[in-house]
């Protein structure tokens, strides 16, 4: 159960991790869904042709990072409104990934892995839990330890002070971003790759719960990490309910958003006291 | 006052639009089997019949509605991204108290409908507003959220409990044929919501720039500082104009069902609730220009699905021409040199 | 000494706008090891000159010559490149960093694979910290300092750069004796090591003192260029004060009307630091300018009144009822105000005249929520015509001039008629035919048995429309004169402490 726990929350962690990197550089990042999906579906279409994970992993990295590259191009540079272009990188990864889907697979619906092998195991582990945590533990140390992260930090404050200092904000928010784009596609890889296939709406909503995980966890890797879990752990009981009390499939679907709206209120709940207290 | 359009807005409005244009074509071209015909499809597609062109103001109709509601939303410095939840609990609440409840007669039967759609949509994005009064919920988020849990419990409604079983789609009954709205231009959906749509523009605007509520809401979302320094109730203007929004949609849903579905069907909405914010800015958050950018990106979408019925472009290729849209439209620097500015 | 480190030649600052000068043909000339203070009075161009300096803003003309080289101070990074560093009056600082962080931000010392080398940079900072027997604890966040030692960060953040010219700007404004004592040690020390130190001053004891040399500003021009030892307290401070003394003293009138607002013994302070410490009142008919250095407790008053700050001490008192605890609320007793931000505040520049104008009138002019157009632009043209404003009513405030702004803004406080009108900085940046009109729209306003505070910072304008002036120093109020017969020079030796 709780490696089972554990792989789920991977795709989500994977995700937040990136966006936390955007989050402290000072970029509202509402462009994490569709950084998945793309992941998500160039991982199926890379390792189907490729035959190989390792590709299709990478692909998915790649193709989140292209996508993350127009976004923070186009905020960055033109000074455009963050939270369209967010908008318009979630749209643009539906429309992209159908209109491939349907020029290449004559489908805008299931697109399966032929000969599909189950992913590597370690120990009882998924590698993709391990490569999570890695990648959780690597974020800890890159943010506090380096001095990319020193100015990540200092660009989510205030740029002009990164200006008198003469550190070019926009290449550091862009490399936040782009990180996003990676990690995010890299989450989406791990959905995808584990089922074997790509599902139109796969995704459902992960990319917003990990906006919402970066808050919950306060803006810190391990809170991260507990939140991305608790997340997890809730999806697994719901279907593990759902075996029980024969929960129809819609509601089970709009579950993840339940549950995120609730301990979103909650946390501004709490915020809002703790903020009155002092 | 401040409703007219400035240069670098109209700028930044002509190339995304410029831009979507130009990737229809090209993506036409690579997805056709006969490019030329496509385009030409594309483009005098929705002039082509009745039936294509009463469907397409239709379609403008509706994006009015929520076009409108957004408009305000943003004038104020809200964000509502649960369109799509708001649109969806619209039409269908319109249509299930069209089938449950026996209305005396059809007029009051179709305005109750409509009524209770425009609730149920101001309702749920009013939640977000009131939590974000409450204890600052970020209701660009809440809102999105909401609208991911509405979503699926209606889906759940209409294929569950509401569920037509005699029918091969996934939908509720039928509504009496008495509420239909009356569609005119042949079989067409057009009907006399277009109309309404045009009336609600021109209350919108009389709203926005000549009533006292109107002045607080555009005052405090250009600068709240000032909002406050001149003692406007800017806390009232977290939830009206979410209110709003939230009602426009709803209407977009209502009229949708009972002038053109006639149903509630499981996920009809296709990107309604982002169409809004499309046309929104498009119009520049400013009602006179709302009708204008509803017929153009109802052209596009009309002129999409007719050259999609001659190449292989699949219905949410929409989507991408929006991205493309959404991408540029609100770039305020359209040259790429680096600034230093001190300021 | 070797006069030629650095010279500025010519230098001239005019911001769009308001179309004033803020500099003026200004020289300055500093040596290599040299300390060197500017004083004068707020608005004289001093800050200008040294953001120009630090490439914060960039002239209009003039030359920098560094080592008898001409550059071009561009941006912050290139002077701190060229080895000038400014440490600014509001730090400059990211709160949510450590001190070490903030301190080593854009020069970090690390290893070949990115990692931050703390234990060099931490190194350093002790040195620094021996060396100029100042201390602040490296790993604490900054925003859990307190004021005194954030400014230490700031400074370190400095000297941890190789700097050949630093500037300080009031580095001992909110300091008390032993620390301001602190300051000036560290200043020494880096004379000795051969840095040049500019400092802009308001303490003209100090700058004695402390500097070598004195530039004296006045309305962006360097008037004076002195030697500290050739010089005294008196002198600079007639070659600061000296100007009109025509300026006519106001006939103060008659204080007949009853108390209106009162502040009684009212202190805001930080921690250890006081930032003010004031009595007064204000009676009908009768118009009250509070004056001192802007940054000596103007503008804690001004934040107290616009309710952005609370009080520490002390009871706001308006028409016999205290605010007690709550946050005084001038739009709520319908008081006017206009504040010294004009920009982000008192205006919403992106807005069209008739939006900014009907602030205070919008549902004056509403029946049932629907504003009637007609009376609004019967009522806008009115105030257009009345106050001068250049510009029709739909109009966006952003393209108007500083002093059409200025009028937009008088024009819609004074036409409410408050019972009680705040003015912050009055004439900032104005013409003089607009600071006129302001004036007489002021005293009709008077007239007609409103209490008016000003809150200014220049002399001439207390004298002129003050019928008491209230003068702070340090933050305290050091005297309360009937305007009568009252002149600069009377007044600005209280501000700057020299009346004992």
């Amino acid at each position: 159960m709780i490696s089972s726990v554990l792989f789920m929350s991977t795709p989500i962690l994977l995700a937040a991790i990136g966006g936390l990197l955007t989050e402290l550089a000072g970029v509202l990042n509402i462009a994490l869904e569709g950084l998945m999906l793309i992941g998500a579906f160039s991982a199926i279409l890379i390792t189907k042709f490729t035959g190989s994970m390792f590709l299709g992993t990478l692909g998915a990295s790649l193709a989140g990072m292209s996508l993350a590259y127009i976004f923070g191009f186009i905020t960055l540079r033109f000074k455009a409104n963050i939270f369209i272009t967010g908008l318009a990188a979630n749209l643009f990864a539906v429309g992209i990934t159908n209109y491939l889907s349907s020029i290449i697979f004559g489908t805008k619906g299931v697109i399966s892995l032929l000969n599909y092998s189950q992913l590597l195991h370690i120990a009882g582990n998924n590698i993709f839990t391990y490569i999570g945590l890695f990648i959780t533990g690597l974020s800890l140390w890159i943010i506090y330890k380096t001095v990319f992260g020193l100015r990540i930090r200092a660009s989510g404050f205030d740029i002009s002070i990164l200006k008198i200092k003469g550190i070019d904000s926009y290449n550091i928010q862009m490399k936040a971003i782009l990180i996003s784009g990676a990690l995010s596609g890299l989450g989406g890889a791990v959905l995808a790759l584990n089922i074997g296939a790509y599902v139109p709406n796969m995704i459902a909503g992960r990319g917003w719960i990990a906006l919402v995980v970066i808050y919950l966890g306060r803006k810190h890797p391990v809170g991260i990490l507990i939140a991305s879990i608790f997340f997890a752990a809730t999806e697994y009981i719901s279907n593990i309910a759902q075996g029980f009390f024969q929960i129809p499939s819609d509601i089970l679907l709009g579950f993840p958003y339940l549950i995120t709206f609730i301990a979103m209120v909650i946390y501004s709940i709490l915020n809002t006291r703790l903020n009155n207290g002092r | 006052m401040d409703h007219k359009i400035n240069d670098s807005t109209l700028k930044a409005t002509l190339l995304a639009m410029g831009s979507a244009l130009i990737i229809t074509i090209i993506l036409l071209i690579f997805s056709s089997n006969n490019p030329l015909q496509s385009i030409v499809f594309f483009f005098t597609g929705p002039f082509s019949n009745t039936y294509n062109f009463g469907n397409m103001l239709n379609k403008a109709g509706l994006l009015i509605f929520a076009g409108l509601g957004m408009s305000i939303a943003f004038r104020s410095g809200m964000f509502n991204l649960g369109g799509e939840g708001q649109v969806y609990a619209g039409a269908t609440a319109a249509v299930l108290v069209s089938i449950n409840v026996n209305f005396p007669n059809r007029y009051i039967g179709i305005i109750s409908a409509v009524i209770i759609g425009i609730i149920s949509g101001a309702l749920i994005a009013g939640f977000s507003g009131w939590l974000k009064k409450q204890w600052n919920t970020d209701e660009l988020i809440s809102s999105f959220l909401l609208s991911g849990i509405i979503i699926h419990f209606t889906d759940y409604l209409i294929s569950g409990p509401f569920k037509d079983n005699s029918s091969f789609l996934n939908s509720t009954v039928k509504i009496p044929t008495i509420l239909f709205i009356k569609q005119f231009l042949d079989t067409s959906h057009f009907n006399i919501s277009f109309f309404i749509a045009v009336i609600f523009t021109f209350l919108a605007f009389i709203f926005l720039f000549k009533t006292s509520m109107g002045y607080e809401i555009r005052l405090s979302g250009l600068n709240r500082k000032f909002a406050e320094y001149g003692g406007l109730p800017i806390n009232r203007h977290l939830i009206i104009p979410m209110l709003i929004s939230g009602g426009m949609y709803g209407a977009m849903g209502s009229f949708a069902s009972m002038g053109s579905y006639h149903m509630g069907i499981k996920g009809f909405t296709q990107g309604f609730g982002w169409n809004g914010i499309a046309v929104a800015l498009i119009a520049g958050n400013n009602p006179a220009f709302v009708i204008p950018a509803a017929l153009i990106f109802a052209y596009l979408d009309a002129g999409t699905q007719v050259a999609m019925i001659h190449s292989d472009l699949s219905f949410e290729f929409g989507n991408l021409i929006k991205a493309v849209i959404f991408f540029l439209i609100t770039a305020k620097k359209l040259n790429l040199k680096k600034e230093y500015l001190y300021d | 000494m070797n006069k030629h480190l650095l010279t500025m030649h010519n230098i001239t600052k005019t911001f769009p706008g308001n179309g004033v000068k803020a500099v003026d043909c200004a020289e300055l000339q500093v040596g290599t090891g040299e300390i060197h203070s500017i004083i004068g009075e707020n608005g004289a161009g001093k800050s200008t000159l040294m953001h120009i300096l630090a490439g914060e803003i960039i002239p209009d003309t003039g030359n920098i010559i560094i080592s008898n080289r001409n550059i071009e101070l561009s941006t912050p990074s290139i002077a701190l490149k060229n080895g000038i560093a400014m440490l600014h009056q509001h730090l400059k600082l990211i709160p949510e960093l450590t001190v070490l962080e903030n301190i080593i931000l854009g020069v970090e010392p690390s290893t070949k694979a990115g990692t931050l080398n703390s234990k060099d940079a931490l190194n350093k900072i002790n040195k620094l910290c021996k060396e100029f027997d100042i201390f602040v604890d490296p790993k604490k966040l900054v925003k859990n300092l307190t004021s005194d030692k954030k400014q230490i960060t700031a400074l370190l953040s400095i000297l941890y750069h190789n700097i050949k010219i630093i500037i300080l700007d009031e580095p001992t404004t909110f300091f008390n004796e032993i620390k301001a004592d602190t300051v000036h040690k560290v200043i020494k020390k880096l004379q000795n090591m051969g840095k040049s130190i500019i400092i802009i001053t308001h303490k003209l004891k100090e700058a004695i003192e402390i500097s070598d040399s004195i530039t004296v500003m006045k309305s962006g021009r360097t008037i004076a260029n002195l030697n500290s030892s050739e010089t005294d307290i008196n002198h600079l401070s007639s070659l600061i004060l000296d100007g009109n003394s025509k300026i006519k003293s106001n006939k103060p009138d008659i204080q007949k009307g009853s108390v209106l607002l009162e502040f009684k013994n009212i202190t805001y302070s930080q921690g250890a630091v006081n930032y003010l410490d004031i009595n007064f009142h204000i009676k009908k008919y009768e118009t009250l300018v509070v004056t001192g250095i802007r940054e000596n407790g103007l503008e804690i008053l001004e934040q107290i009144l616009a309710g952005n700050i609370q009080k520490t001490t002390g009871d706001i008192i308006y028409k016999n009822t205290t605010t007690g605890n709550k946050i005084f609320s001038l739009r709520k007793i319908g008081a006017g105000y206009i504040p010294s931000d004009r920009i982000k505040k008192g205006t919403s520049i992106k807005s069209s005249i008739t939006d900014n104008i009907i602030l205070l009138k919008y549902k004056f002019f509403s029946k049932w929520g629907i504003m009637d157009s007609k009376k609004i632009n019967g009522f806008v043209s009115k105030l257009i015509d009345e106050f001068g404003i250049i510009g029709s009513g739909n109009q966006l405030i952003s393209t108007l001039s500083g002093g059409n702004i200025q009028r937009v803004m008088i024009a819609r406080e004074i036409d409410a008629n408050p019972e009680l009108f705040i003015f912050a900085e009055p004439s900032k940046g104005l013409d003089i035919l607009s600071k006129q009109m302001i004036y007489n729209k002021i005293n009709h306003l008077k007239k007609k048995g409103s209490g008016i505070l000003i809150i200014s910072s220049d002399i001439d304008e207390a004298i002129k429309i003050a019928d008491r002036v209230l003068i702070l120093h340090n933050g305290k109020e050091a005297a309360t004169l009937i305007n009568k017969n009252l002149n600069r020079v009377e007044i600005g030796k209280i501000m700057l402490g020299l009346n004992k």
